[in-house]
């Protein structure tokens, strides 16, 4: 199956498992349904109506088949008035062309075998096809009427193919009146025509570069005849199929066909009640289609025109297929006698007339798409659709699988990454749990320690506070009072009455600086000596002591006394010596 | 609507603007969605990975965490213990805002004899104090009103200071070194023990019992601070005491 058949199969939302197969032709009409099973078909029995009227024909055709049991409703029609043909054409198959404008192209390059096709069913045919007229009849009055047609003056008067009839072969009036009320279900003086097409090969041909259709075509008005009269029935026409051209094609496989492409070159000549088709098969598709009415006489001399007017290469197999004659034998008779004329061989196949006729049965399966059915075409009942690609359904159909697909891709990687990661983290899931509880723990051990040291710390410099108040409330201060006390005792002990006390400055840190005047040195120095040792036990110690001479209070001389007691040891003395006359900016913690 | 009429560019501006739409919808609400969670997954699992191979695991606290709250407990227990020291021992400290001890120092003065010459409040500003831990100034940040009423307390602080200097003619002192006593008494407590500076003059004798009469107070009241000079302003008759003058501070 090819993506276009794909394409047209999944955005067809409607399809059929059978349709009712009728063939119309000036003999009458038959039809059978047509069932489709799988790959195959399944025929039902026919019936037939030999009616003259065909209108009348298709409501006897359609209550037999409904009384049968057919509750479908969609038929197809096979009928000498759908004309097929093979054009050669400058239009690639992936042409960007509207549809409409395609259509125009094709009906215009289809119309001359369209015209050809008409002589099938003119009047003189089918007058002679039933035997009213002999074919010298015809010549003659057709000659007649090309010579009234091209007389000049107002003598002559252009007749009718049926009034010259009437006077010269003497047709009678009610004869001539039912072959006219027949000949407009297939011909019509409108000149709309319908057509159908589709290419045969997607690439052109290697001689002209041209690319090959095949067509098929109609009157509008004849299909619309028809519509209407199985429409009144309550059946829907779907399409109409060739008669002549559509008989041609054998059922193959699409493979085989395929590989046997290149040998498959033939020329075959199919007999209809009411035609003679013609078409030349090469590389597997047909290069030529022709179709000539047949008559009741001379009608070897009619396939000898079309084999020739076909243009067919001698050594090609020229195979007759018979649904014309009445018995095998006869099928062979043609075979043998067209072999003499020819001077070579022609196969032969005998078509039952009681059977489904092969256009009858390659409709169906075209129709049904049960198989590549190779260049049958058919005119649709309803308006042409564009090439698949070209059409919005498809196209949006195709556009919602690649966001179906981009979203499918996208939804897979995120499964494949999800399980792979799963399945990474499954397998080291253990370890690492131990690792995080472990490290957890750890943690919040370190965060209580961590915490009861803080605690600690913060009630351990409370308590040293504490200590330090209580010790500084308990001792310091009242030894502090003590201290000068005793100092004072010890000056009170000390001081002789050769010295005078004349200053006692204290600087908070240092200690005491005394000032003295001494009548002596001696009694200086004695001074001095019995105060270091009246303090000494109290921890101070006498520093920086000086005597010097000095007058003294009523202008006696003696000598000026001067020295620190401190309870610093020599270290610290030093040291606050140099810093205590600078401003004290540190601060306590 | 027949779309068969619709011309070409037409159909594919619809179906490009209903792809738009649909891959729009389907990226908002469910690509971006499971992008960022198999993201994460995936995150997660490199920090697995990194820590499966480099563990990491942080070294364990030297101390016992029972070993400490022992230490705690035994530590709470000693700081009750002081505590109830401290709380004893605040019992003996004078009364702040009282003028019993300033009463009984002056009348202390008269039954020793010297002459009270001076009497002031001594104040002196305290250091403010700075976190151990993080070395900054314990200040937390207050809030526009919070700061408003703080300038407003300080400055009827200093308006009261202001006033009670003025009113008892109180000296303003340096800052306090640390290491001195006094330093000690205007910083070390939670509120600063009030000082006072007081100039006494007389004999010797009668300065000495000045002195231990401090000492026999019933309050803790010590001198922190004691300058003595002779007087020059008078000359002293013979055979009598020369007068002296005694400066000193006493923190209460």
């Amino acid at each position: 199956m090819s993506f276009e058949s794909f394409l047209e199969k999944i955005t067809t939302f409607h399809t059929f498992d059978n349709v009712l197969v009728c063939e119309a032709s000036f003999a009458g009409l038959r039809a059978t349904v047509i069932q489709k099973k799988g790959d195959s078909l399944t025929i039902g029995q026919e019936v037939a109506s030999s009616q003259f009227a065909l209108d009348d024909a298709v409501a006897e055709v359609v209550e037999q088949i409904r009384k049968k049991g057919w509750k479908g409703e969609h038929a197809i029609l096979v009928m000498p008035a759908v004309c097929l043909s093979v054009m050669e054409l400058n239009v690639p198959p992936a042409s960007k062309l509207p549809v409409s404008q395609l259509a125009e192209t094709m009906q215009w390059e289809f119309e001359p075998a369209y015209n050809q096709h008409q002589r099938v069913m003119m009047i003189g045919h089918l007058l002679q096809m039933q035997g009213l007229l002999s074919e010298e009849d015809v010549n003659e009055i057709a000659a007649q009427q090309a010579t009234l047609a091209n007389a000049k003056g107002s003598a002559a008067v252009y007749k009718l193919f049926g009034e010259l009839a009437k006077e010269i072969a003497g047709l009678k009036q009610a004869d001539l009146a039912n072959c006219l009320a027949r000949q407009k279900w297939f011909q019509s003086e409108d000149d709309g025509v319908k057509c159908g097409w589709h290419v045969l090969a997607q690439h052109p041909m290697a001689s002209d570069g041209l690319y090959r259709w095949v067509a098929a075509g109609m009157s509008q008005s004849v299909l619309r005849e028809w519509q209407a009269v199985l429409s009144k029935h309550g059946v829907k026409l779907e399409s109409c199929y060739p008669l002549a051209g559509g008989g041609l094609v054998q059922k193959f496989d699409v493979k085989q066909a395929e590989r046997k492409k290149a040998q498959q070159a033939s020329c075959l000549i199919e007999l209809h009640q009411c035609m003679l088709a013609g078409a030349v098969i090469s590389h597997g598709e047909p290069a030529q289609i022709q179709a000539l009415p047949v008559g009741a006489s001379k009608l070897l001399e009619q396939i000898n025109e079309l084999y020739h007017s076909l243009d067919v290469e001698r050594q090609l197999p020229l195979k007759i297929i018979d649904s014309l004659s009445e018995q095998p034998e006869q099928t062979k008779q043609i075979a043998d006698d067209l072999g003499n004329i020819l001077g070579r061989s022609v196969e032969a196949d005998f078509m039952r007339k009681d059977k489904v006729s092969i256009p009858m049965r390659n409709a169906a399966m075209h129709f049904l798409g049960v198989k590549q059915v190779g260049y049958v075409e058919a005119v649709s009942a309803h308006e042409p659709l564009p090439p698949v690609m070209q059409r919005f359904e498809v196209r949006a159909v195709l556009m919602f699988m690649a966001i179906m697909a981009v979203i499918a891709f996208c939804e897979f990687s995120f499964l494949a990454s999800s399980f792979y990661i799963q399945s990474r983290s499954a397998l080291i899931a253990k370890d690492v749990d131990n690792i995080r509880s472990t490290i957890k723990q750890i943690q919040e051990e370190t965060k209580k320690v961590n915490a009861l040291k803080a605690d600690f710390n913060k009630k351990e410099a409370e308590k040293k506070h504490a200590d330090t108040l209580v010790a500084l409330v308990s001792k310091e201060l009242p030894r502090r009072n003590q201290n000068i006390t005793k100092l004072l005792n010890a000056l009170q002990k000390t001081v002789t009455d050769d010295v005078v006390i004349e200053k006692v400055k204290e600087d908070t840190i240092l200690g005491f600086k005394l000032s003295a005047w001494s009548l002596t040195e001696q009694a200086a120095q004695e001074f001095v000596k019995y105060f270091q040792i009246a303090i000494h036990e109290d921890g101070y110690k006498v520093k920086d002591m000086t005597v010097t001479e000095e007058t003294g209070r009523l202008g006696l001389v003696g000598y000026a006394v001067t020295f620190s007691i401190t309870q610093l040891n020599d270290d610290e003395w030093l040291l606050r010596k140099q810093t205590v006359n600078q401003p004290m900016t540190f601060l306590t913690r | 609507m027949q779309f068969k009429k619709i011309s070409n560019q037409l159909q594919w501006i619809m179906l490009g603007t209903a792809a738009l739409i649909l891959l729009g919808m389907y990226t908002y609400f469910r690509f971006i969605p499971a992008f960022d969670g198999v993201s994460k997954m995936n995150t997660q699992l490199t920090v697995d990975q990194a820590l499966l191979e480099r563990p990491n695991i942080p070294e364990a606290p030297a101390e016992d965490s029972t070993y400490l709250k022992t230490k705690l407990d035994r530590l709470d227990k000693e700081l009750a213990l002081v505590a109830g020291r401290a709380e004893n021992l605040a019992q003996r400290l004078a009364p702040e805002d009282s003028q019993e001890v300033l009463l009984t120092v002056s009348q202390l003065a008269r039954t020793s004899r010297v002459k009270m010459v001076q009497n002031l409040p001594y104040l002196v500003q305290r250091r403010v104090k700075i976190n151990p831990d993080t070395g900054e100034k314990s200040k937390k940040k207050l809030s526009p009103a919070e700061e408003r009423k703080r300038l407003k307390k300080l400055r009827k602080q200093a308006k009261r200071a202001k006033k009670n200097t003025a009113k008892f003619g109180g000296v303003v002192g340096a800052l306090t070194r640390e290491g001195e006593l006094m330093d000690k008494l205007v910083n070390d407590f939670e509120e600063a023990r009030p000082l006072q500076e007081i100039v006494v003059e007389g004999g010797f004798a009668n300065l000495k019992t000045f002195i231990q009469g401090i000492q026999a107070l019933p309050w803790q009241v010590t001198i922190v601070k004691l300058d003595i000079e002779t007087t020059q302003l008078q000359k002293v008759p013979q055979g009598l005491p020369q007068p002296l003058k005694a400066k000193m501070i006493i923190g209460m």
